[in-house]
């Protein structure tokens, strides 16, 4: 941690940046939630760019608190969203899969 | 710079979690209520490490570690769940 003092001005832009992708991505996420027709397609515009997004926004989070010991615990969720997400995504989809009653007519699955 | 910066960033999660839990609420099957479950809960975690950059301390980092195991244990439990009883 760098106990309040200011970053410098190209890596605060680079946080910036990060933060705000991050966030864009998070936000397509819940609108293409709105957006698709049926659970696998919603999964689909759910799961990648959230994932993206917050890794976007835990490697601001390191630069911004700039310690190891911050970096160990970040990289830690970040390591933990990218085995679980599509851990989690693919149950899902086997589940919705199995009753097909869910899936929209011009969903089509490779 | 940096303060503007993290209110849009607050203002684009709010608008995200408000649509999820919209969606939460719509949506006519369990599965669907689950996808938007786990999103919601992703949206957290980057809450999270937001706080982190506007406080500059890594108080609150455990609960995102906490979050991202609660997402993905709750995730998997419902899918068998959905695989088991259907939809």
């Amino acid at each position: 941690m760098m106990d309040g003092d200011a970053l410098h001005p190209a890596l605060a832009v680079l946080i910036g940046f990060l933060v705000l992708s991050g966030v864009g991505l998070n936000v397509s996420a819940a609108v293409g939630l709105h957006r698709f027709p049926d659970v696998l397609t919603r999964m689909h515009a759910a799961s990648k760019p959230s994932m993206l997004g917050v890794v976007c926004a835990l490697i601001a989070a390191a630069l911004a608190l700039g310690g190891i010991d911050a970096a160990m615990k970040l990289a830690l969720v970040a390591g933990l969203q990218l085995v679980t997400t599509p851990t989690g995504s693919h149950m899902v989809g086997r589940a919705v899969w199995k009753d097909r009653s869910e899936v929209h007519p011009d969903t089509e699955v490779y | 710079m940096m303060p503007s910066v993290i209110a849009l960033g607050a203002l684009g999660l709010t608008v995200a979690a408000a649509l999820c839990i919209l969606h939460i609420v719509k949506a006519r099957s369990f599965a669907d209520r689950l996808v938007a479950t786990d999103l919601l809960l992703t949206i957290i975690v980057t809450g999270f490490a937001l706080s982190a950059i506007a406080t500059r301390t890594t108080t609150l980092l455990p609960l995102a570690v906490v979050t991202a195991l609660i997402g993905f244990v709750g995730t998997t439990t419902a899918a068998k769940f959905i695989e088991t009883r259907g939809m």
